[in-house]
């Protein structure tokens, strides 16, 4: 993207305040009733048309990059919400391509280290972890052999057994014939790519995947973070159809019910990635219907979710401010009567469990499938 | 930069909560007229710093603050906008307050008031009544996520179309809460006794609209009471075309004086921006736009019981039509009903947004309003005339504008506005507003001469200018009251130092 169609793209901001509040009627508390993580933290000019003016100031050249724009820069979670709501209006204002084209070309030392490292860590996943996915039967496509679907192995599985025995355990009561790539791992993309501003990592990794994926003959790419998943819907050229995991979660109990689970009343997280980027609000609730349990929605939901707070690789990039962030869409939890939050994304996972939620347990929906499928091995950490 | 008054006012509210960097600057010294210094119809006024209170007291430390260090002081509500309001009158030496930590919001179900803080949205009290099954009735508006208190320092925040379910007006707000320039509190009406009744002239000082267009030149409004309103059960509205601006504006008198309806407008040949308000689609708003481009329209809305709907819209109807007027067809007010929709879907379209929708691309410009209120309805159609006038002598004299796809320039005039209908207390003032549109932003230059023609012609009628903002620092054309302002602006800020340059002019 040239300058001056960056500049172009943020003059579409007027500042009418749209993104700022939440499309609903009524609300219980003022408090649920505005949007974006950043904005109603912060205030000021780290609210969406805020940072639409780091586009205009950079494109124009009316100030330099230095480390307190990065800050403001670095403080979007990336959700998305200021984006989509603009664009129900008439005017819209691309936030996200502004955002995570500034991102790209902030200069490198702006960016948060932890961010950069992790971004760079992209090309070596420590390849002897998926192997645990063969106990449950499914196929290393590395050994050459081949398989219509596949199980996508993102950073967070790499580095997490118990929640791939969790998922290949799923995998075989699910009775779908899957693979993975184990001796020879995929690049592991996900949003932490764009969040660094490594956009062209990310296009060399996509070249590798489409190339693997089609050779491979994969039409169908399970996707268990949320991340990776839009990730690999935005930017896959190779045709294969990417799925959320929950919707392969939603099948499996309607055509083989599980055991209904004993749990207080529940409410859910829509994860930004599941949700506002995957369009996938669905699935999950419909787990969450599956396996018996109470549902209170929080007054934002759907596609009016607020972010957890870690979007943006905010846990990478601040966490402590990641962790500020949570605490409004905690008390909202909490608001709905409900003693446990479930979510679909490692990330939402981690930083509600952050804002130290003493009467609320945060579950991880896979961790629920497959404890009410029997599952009884170590649970999922996170 | 005053280091010293930059670490005290940290030692006030926080470090957090003082802000110097040139994004805030650029944020808060800029909108969408200045355009980053191109082509700009006025320039930027950066503030020196951005303070965020958190409470009362910490407003009056920081008036007490900056009175004694001569410097100036901008209060711009939730600081969410800043179209054509709200920049700092002198440039890199003022400090700017927005009040985003401010946003509590309480209702009081046994006074039926709901009080606000600046720093709160329309929106949020909205959805917050509504909760509670009621509405409240703001002061005019802008766009759904305005803070309440900007530009004008007093409830904007709510799109004039949100009138037609809960209506909107100036005799709705109960009471306030101000800081003085000496910090002391002024509290108004409703709010001199939290103990008392609520209404809208007591108990206290009858000077709950003392700073209302005051920009925050009279005193930093810190809270306010609006009354609330049970939700009504049934909503509906009336449209109705005229064969002349003047039989419209005879029936609109006596419909006024009858004060039935809620939220009732004439408008005239394009009066399309008022379905653009709020249609739900540009598509929508253009086929409306190409069916109404040479009529005269009467709008307006009825709440409250099925009963009381079905009776004042029949009686309504009887007026109108004895004024030859003509009820739409029902495809036609199928188009209109967006204004229900919307009053509570909140997905209205607002000025800024419409620029440049006829065609369905964004790419235009921006949008500008020249205009002003009147008193009287009676020319009204003379009114409308000139500005017509005026308009083919803007299109002759820029036939760029005038060849370009987009619509360029138009032109509405209403009168019994939305706002002034509202709850009995229809005053019958008017306004006629001349809008343009411009469809790319090079054009923004020639603009500003049209502006001066359409300023001009206000200048010539004599009316009050519309919207006290950045670019219309005075608050009236009249001397007298002008005069009368500036005594009473002697009175309460005699150092000058509330928003000098914004709703007063520098020189005075």
């Amino acid at each position: 993207m040239t300058k001056e169609e960056l500049l172009k793209l943020a003059l579409h901001c007027n500042r009418c305040g749209t993104c700022r509040g939440v499309t609903q009627d009524a609300v219980p508390d003022p408090d649920f009733s505005t949007q974006c993580p950043c904005g109603m933290t912060l205030f000021g000019a780290y609210e969406p048309a805020g940072l639409m003016y780091i586009a205009r100031g950079i494109a124009t050249g009316a100030f330099p990059w230095d480390e307190t724009i990065a800050n403001y820069l670095f403080a979007c979670t990336l959700c998305g919400y200021c984006d989509d709501l603009c664009s129900r209006g008439y005017r819209h204002t691309p936030a996200i391509a502004i955002l995570e084209e500034l991102r790209r070309i902030v200069p490198p030392e702006l960016k948060p280290r932890g961010l950069k490292k992790a971004a760079q860590s992209v090309r070596k996943p420590a390849a002897d972890r998926l192997s645990v996915l063969k106990a449950y039967g499914l196929a290393d496509l590395s050994d050459g052999s081949t398989a219509e679907t596949l199980i996508f192995c993102d950073r967070f599985l790499i580095a997490n057994g118990p929640k791939l025995r969790e998922l290949g355990f799923l995998m075989k009561k699910s009775g779908k014939r899957a693979g993975f790539f184990g001796k020879d791992p995929l690049p592991p993309v996900d949003a932490i790519l764009l969040n660094a501003g490594c956009q062209d990592v990310l296009e060399k990794s996509m070249k590798e995947i489409d190339t693997r994926l089609n050779a491979h003959g994969v039409k169908q790419v399970i996707c268990y973070h949320p991340e990776a998943l839009s990730v690999l819907r935005r930017f896959s050229r190779s045709g294969a159809d990417f799925i959320p995991v929950t919707r392969l979660y939603a099948e499996m109990l309607k055509k083989k019910p599980a055991r209904k689970l004993k749990l207080s009343a529940v409410t859910y997280q829509d994860p930004c990635h599941l949700g506002r980027y995957a369009q996938d609000y669905q699935s999950p609730r419909e787990v969450i219907a599956g396996l018996g349990l109470k549902l209170r929605e929080m007054w934002r939901s759907g596609n009016d979710s607020l972010c957890c707070g870690a979007g943006g690789s905010m846990l990478l990039a601040r966490p402590k401010l990641a962790q500020r962030y949570a605490v409004n869409r905690i008390n909202e939890a909490k608001a709905t009567g409900a003693g446990v939050v479930i979510t679909a994304c490692p990330n939402c996972m981690v930083n509600l469990q952050q804002a130290q939620p003493k009467s609320m347990k945060i579950v991880d929906i896979t961790s629920l499938m497959a404890q009410a499928y029997g599952y009884k091995g170590k649970a999922g950490s996170r | 930069m005053n280091t010293t008054v930059i670490n005290q006012l940290k030692k006030i509210v926080g470090r957090e909560w003082v802000r110097t960097d040139v994004l805030s600057g650029y944020y808060y010294g800029a909108d969408v007229l200045t355009y980053f210094g191109q082509g700009a119809l006025y320039p930027e006024t950066h503030p020196m710093a951005v303070v965020y209170p958190g409470s009362v007291k910490e407003i009056q430390a920081i008036v007490n603050l900056v009175r004694k260090s001569d410097l100036p002081l901008y209060p711009v509500g939730g600081g969410t906008v800043l179209l054509v309001g709200s920049l700092p009158g002198k440039p890199d030496i003022g400090i700017t307050l927005d009040f985003h930590r401010m946003q509590r919001i309480e209702v009081d179900q046994d006074r039926m008031v709901v009080r606000s803080q600046p720093g709160a949205t329309g929106l949020q009290v909205s959805q917050f009544v509504r909760d509670m099954d009621f509405g409240y009735r703001p002061y005019f508006g802008g766009s759904p996520g305005t803070s309440l208190f900007v530009p004008y320092m007093v409830f904007t925040g709510q799109n004039k179309m949100a009138g037609y379910q809960d209506g909107m007006g100036i005799n709705c707000v109960a009471g306030m809460e101000m800081v003085l320039s000496n910090g002391k509190i002024l509290r108004t009406g409703s709010m001199a006794d939290p103990a008392s009744p609520a209404w809208p002239h007591g108990p206290g000082p009858a000077l709950t609209f003392l700073p209302f267009f005051a920009n925050g030149g009279y005193g930093i409004v810190t809270a306010m009471e609006f009354r609330l309103f049970p939700t009504p059960t049934v909503v509906n509205s009336l449209w109705v075309t005229f064969p002349t601006l003047v039989s419209a504006v005879n029936a609109m008198y006596e419909v006024m004086k009858k004060e039935y309806a809620c939220g009732a407008t004439v408008m005239g040949p394009g009066c399309w921006t008022h379905a653009l308000y709020s249609s739900q689609h540009w598509q929508e708003g253009q086929h409306f736009i190409k069916a109404t481009q040479d009529i005269n329209l009467i709008g307006m809305s009825f709440r409250g019981s099925k009963a009381k709907v079905d009776f004042e819209r029949r009686a309504c109807s009887r007026i109108l039509e004895k004024h030859g007027g003509k009820v739409m067809p029902p495809w036609m007010v199928a188009i209109l009903d967006g204004h229900e929709a919307n009053a509570a879907g909140w997905q209205q379209c607002n000025s800024p947004k419409i620029c440049g929708t006829l065609t369905g691309k964004s790419d235009s410009g921006g949008i500008f309003v020249s205009g002003g209120v009147f008193d009287t309805l009676e020319k009204l159609a003379d009114y409308m005339d000139r500005g017509m006038k005026v308009y083919q002598q803007v299109c002759r004299d820029n036939p760029e504008f005038l060849n370009h796809p987009h619509p360029i320039v138009r032109l509405y005039a209403s009168c019994g506005q939305t706002y002034l209908a509202m709850g009995g207390h229809s005053n019958a003032a008017g306004e006629v507003i001349f809008v343009v549109d411009f469809a790319r932003r090079e054009f923004l230059p020639m603009v500003g001469a049209i502006k001066a023609q359409f300023d001009g012609l206000m200048h010539e009628i004599g009316m009050a200018p519309l919207g006290v903002g950045r670019d219309k620092r005075t608050w009236t054309e009249c001397p007298d009251h002008f005069s009368m302002a500036k005594v009473l602006k002697n009175i309460l800020d005699p150092q000058g130092f509330l928003s000098p340059g914004v709703s007063f002019p520098l020189e005075e």
